[in-house]
């Protein structure tokens, strides 16, 4: 390769680092058009792309008839270049996952390479710092990874409100007891006031976004707590049900029974209601036990 | 059938009309249509004794006849109808809040009599009424006539079929048993009578025993010689008619709890116009313009055109479509959505079921699941912001108590769990039958404990009866206050405890029943109106 090529390839490489993202061939050509004066070839580009890729210094992919390509930093690309075919495929696989992960019997099937393999190279690639390992939250069992420097979507690890994997009630009922609160002061706020009201209190309680917020906003319209509305200005408003009318029995004890299936009008059972110790608390008897 | 049905109908029958009439009424529920000589060898008693049971059936509309090919008479039991029995305090109640003290017990004699003719109810509430007069006062027979016009014309008592009068010239052979036919406009109408008269007060004698029930207690009719003014005219109260009502009270109640006192106005007013109009199984119910309910409103309502176009609009936008817009004549015409609300009514009635038994928590998930139609696990924990373990362990549980069911959506034709989406869902008439059912056994449990204490106290109460009767013949002969003291001195303070904490619960026990008759009310005509629009 000649010495004009051999820049090209470090300018395009340069170009791409700065992106930081995945760019395509035309957004590539723009830049370098930009920068240095000049039209850029369509072959060329693809001729330093493909340099580039047998050096592991970019991985490119193919998404809707568009290529598009992404630089890797030097030193990962230091790294990969002392990696084996089968590690680096696996390398890889997890790039392509981006912050969503991949688990290894996806990896297996993607892959097509025996466990023994991928569990092999996933081993070496965490020592390498190149790929790590995170706990999703919805399946507890499975080993999900992802690249080093990547952090894991919300979906994955679940957000603000898991700690180590782990889902913080008490922030919720925390969150849901202020809000309620604010409410029986302040009925038929508007959203944007309990949200920011909320965010007040994130000193105590760690920082939450308004999505966030909401989310816990609707689980009180879940059981009926509050109504969200929108005004004549469109503006979503919350109402709240200061009235707890509850409809038809309340303690009434078959209905909460656990053992109602078992009841029986033969006296000689246990469990009838002639006997029944829940029916003796209800009607104010003796209970004897 | 469900067993929980027959248990509690057996429990009615014997309640109301005794052992022998429950013996032969749950035998017909358990087998249905029987022949009279089958009813007898199938139940080991005499003829006459089912007969009578019959008779005593029949004349409450608990059971029917009917003629086969080969002219046998066939009975058969009519279950619900049995069940309506529970619901007998709610209707005299009801007629009571509408029509007075005299309406009241114009319809309890109705319902403790099966059927009974204009004259003869007219008699005994004037009778009545006149006991609980002042000495000298005595009740109007043109008043109760007058109030039993009013319960007519607005349907609910109504006319019993009876035998057509034919004109035949060739008699022939008499069939085994009448057909009886109602002309529906003659449904409602009231014979022409001059009932003049007034009450009389009962003398204390030896035939008003206390204690002895009224069914007991020997007829009167035949010390009456005069000619009945109006026989063969026989009246009942009309069941559906208080259905109607109860179900337009739970719309304009559950309005009321929804939005304001003045919305719940407009939607009773819009009801109350298209009472008689309107069938009981409607899905909607007639038009009304906006002109025309403003002009009905109640006199106290003073709100403007205005407003009450407001009203209406925010009602018709409501997401729950209690009411609806039907056209733009008039000023806009609205319909109330009867299956929508009774809908609405019965998933609501879920919901606080869950929610005793369950917790809010497990409630916040049903409500999700219903709002969302389908959601798989994951989904449910993300949406309600419970833990992955809780949330799993609260869907198992509603699921394995049918408040839930599982949906399969299979990626592959060999449904391998791996590939299958498994969805939660409500099935809404699937869980209100579930309720419904246990709500019958909850009643049958609550009828069963209050016989029992009632049973378990059976001496003390005798001795309770006794004892009043013994003070109310001393105060009769003018005993004195000292002797009178002496004899409430036999029932002693602990026991005079123990019958005030039987009354309590019995008390107690009698408002649960009514309370969950109440469920029962809006899980049934859910379910009638859902069936009959599949």
């Amino acid at each position: 390769m000649d010495d004009i090529k051999k820049q090209l390839v470090r300018d395009i490489y340069k170009i791409g680092l700065e992106h930081k993202d995945y760019i395509n061939i035309e957004q590539i050509e723009e830049i370098y058009e930009k920068k240095k004066n000049t039209k850029l070839k369509r072959s060329d580009v693809v001729y330093c792309l493909n340099i580039l890729e047998n050096a592991r210094a970019c991985s490119i992919k193919n998404e809707n008839n568009t290529i598009t390509t992404k630089m890797r930093c030097e030193e990962m690309t230091k790294k990969l270049k002392g990696l084996s075919d089968i590690d680096f495929l696996i390398f890889t696989k997890v790039e392509n996952s981006q912050n969503n992960g991949i688990w290894t019997a996806d990896l297996r099937k993607q892959t097509k390479l025996l466990i023994h393999q991928v569990q092999k190279g996933v081993k070496l690639l965490c020592e390498h710092k190149l790929i790590k390992q995170v706990n999703n939250i919805h399946v507890k069992n499975r080993k999900m990874y992802i690249l080093y420097d990547l952090e894991a979507s919300d979906k994955v690890i679940g957000g603000s409100f898991y700690t180590d994997g782990e889902f913080n009630q008490k922030v919720v009922d925390y969150i849901r007891e202020n809000i309620s609160f604010y409410l029986c002061n302040n009925n038929n706020a508007n959203v944007t006031s309990v949200i920011n009201y909320i965010k007040n209190l994130n000193n105590t309680i760690g920082y939450f976004s308004d999505s966030e917020i909401y989310r816990v906003i609707k689980t009180l319209c879940f059981e009926n707590k509050i109504k969200i509305y929108k005004n004549n200005n469109d503006e979503e408003m919350i109402y709240s049900y200061n009235n707890d009318k509850k409809i038809g029995f309340t303690n009434f004890p078959c209905f909460s029974c656990d053992i109602f299936n078992k009841c029986n009008f033969d006296t000689k059972t246990s469990i009838n209601p002639k006997t029944c110790l829940y029916m003796n608390f209800y009607l104010n008897l003796e209970v004897i036990l | 059938m469900t067993q929980a049905e027959i248990k509690l109908c057996s429990l009615l029958l014997q309640e109301h009309f005794g052992e022998i009439v429950g013996k032969i009424g749950v035998h017909l529920i358990r087998t249905g249509s029987q022949p009279l000589r089958v009813i007898a060898h199938d139940t080991g008693t005499s003829l006459d004794q089912v007969k009578k049971a019959l008779c005593v059936l029949i004349q409450h509309n608990l059971v029917s006849y009917q003629v086969h090919k080969r002219g046998v008479v066939e009975y058969e039991a009519q279950c619900s109808r049995v069940l309506r029995m529970l619901r007998y305090p709610r209707y005299i109640y009801t007629t009571k809040t509408l029509y007075s003290d005299t309406g009241e017990l114009i319809v309890e004699e109705l319902l403790l009599n099966g059927k009974l003719t204009m004259s003869a109810v007219v008699k005994k509430v004037a009778d009545r009424l006149t006991e609980t007069m002042e000495d000298g006062k005595t009740m109007d027979y043109a008043e109760v006539s007058n109030t039993f016009v009013r319960l007519a014309d607005t349907h609910f008592v109504q006319r019993c079929p009876s035998v057509p009068t034919t004109e035949n010239s060739d008699p022939g052979p008499p069939p085994p048993a009448p057909t009886l036919v109602i002309n529906e406009k003659d449904m409602y109408l009231v014979p022409k009578l001059s009932l003049i008269g007034k009450g009389k007060r009962r003398r204390s004698s030896d035939e008003d025993a206390a204690g002895e029930p009224k069914a007991k207690r020997p007829k009167h009719t035949t010390d009456n010689k005069e000619p009945i003014p109006d026989d063969g005219i026989y009246w009942q109260a009309n069941l559906d008619r208080f259905h109607q009502h109860f179900r337009d009270q739970a719309i304009v109640s559950a309005v009321a709890n929804r939005m304001d006192q003045t919305s719940s106005e407009i939607v009773r007013t819009m009801l109350r116009m298209s009472e008689i109009t309107t069938s009981s199984s409607a899905p909607f119910t007639q038009p009304l313009s906006s002109n025309e309910i403003f002009r009905s409103l109640p006199v106290g309502y003073n709100i403007s055109k205005q407003v009450l176009d407001q009203y209406l609009t925010l009602l018709a936008d409501d997401p729950l479509e209690f009411v609806g817009k039907s056209g733009d004549s008039g000023g806009g015409m609205y319909v109330i959505n009867l299956h929508k609300a009774l809908a609405s009514l019965a998933t609501a009635t879920l919901e606080s079921v869950v929610q005793e038994r369950f917790g809010s928590r497990c409630a916040r998930i049903f409500r999700l699941v219903l709002q969302k139609k389908h959601l798989e696990q994951k989904q449910v924990e993300d949406f309600a912001m419970i833990p992955a373990k809780e949330a799993k362990d609260m869907l198992y549980k509603m699921l394995s108590e049918n408040f839930m069911s599982l949906q399969e959506i299979p990626k592959t034709p060999d449904h391998a769990p791996s590939r299958t989406f498994y969805l939660y869902t409500v099935n809404i008439l699937s869980a209100a039958r579930m309720l419904l059912h246990r709500c019958y056994k909850s009643i049958a449990n609550l009828i069963e404990r209050r016989q029992f204490e009632t049973k378990e106290n059976k001496r003390l109460l005798e001795k309770s009866q006794r004892v009043e009767a013994i003070i109310a013949s001393m105060q009769a002969t003018g005993a004195e206050e000292a002797q009178l003291q002496e004899i409430e001195e036999m029932i002693t303070a602990p026991e005079r405890q123990q019958l005030e904490t039987l009354k309590r619960n019995v008390n107690k026990l009698d408002a649960s029943e009514i309370q969950v008759d109440e469920t029962i009310f809006l899980l049934e005509s859910y379910i009638e109106c859902t069936t009959k629009r599949q």
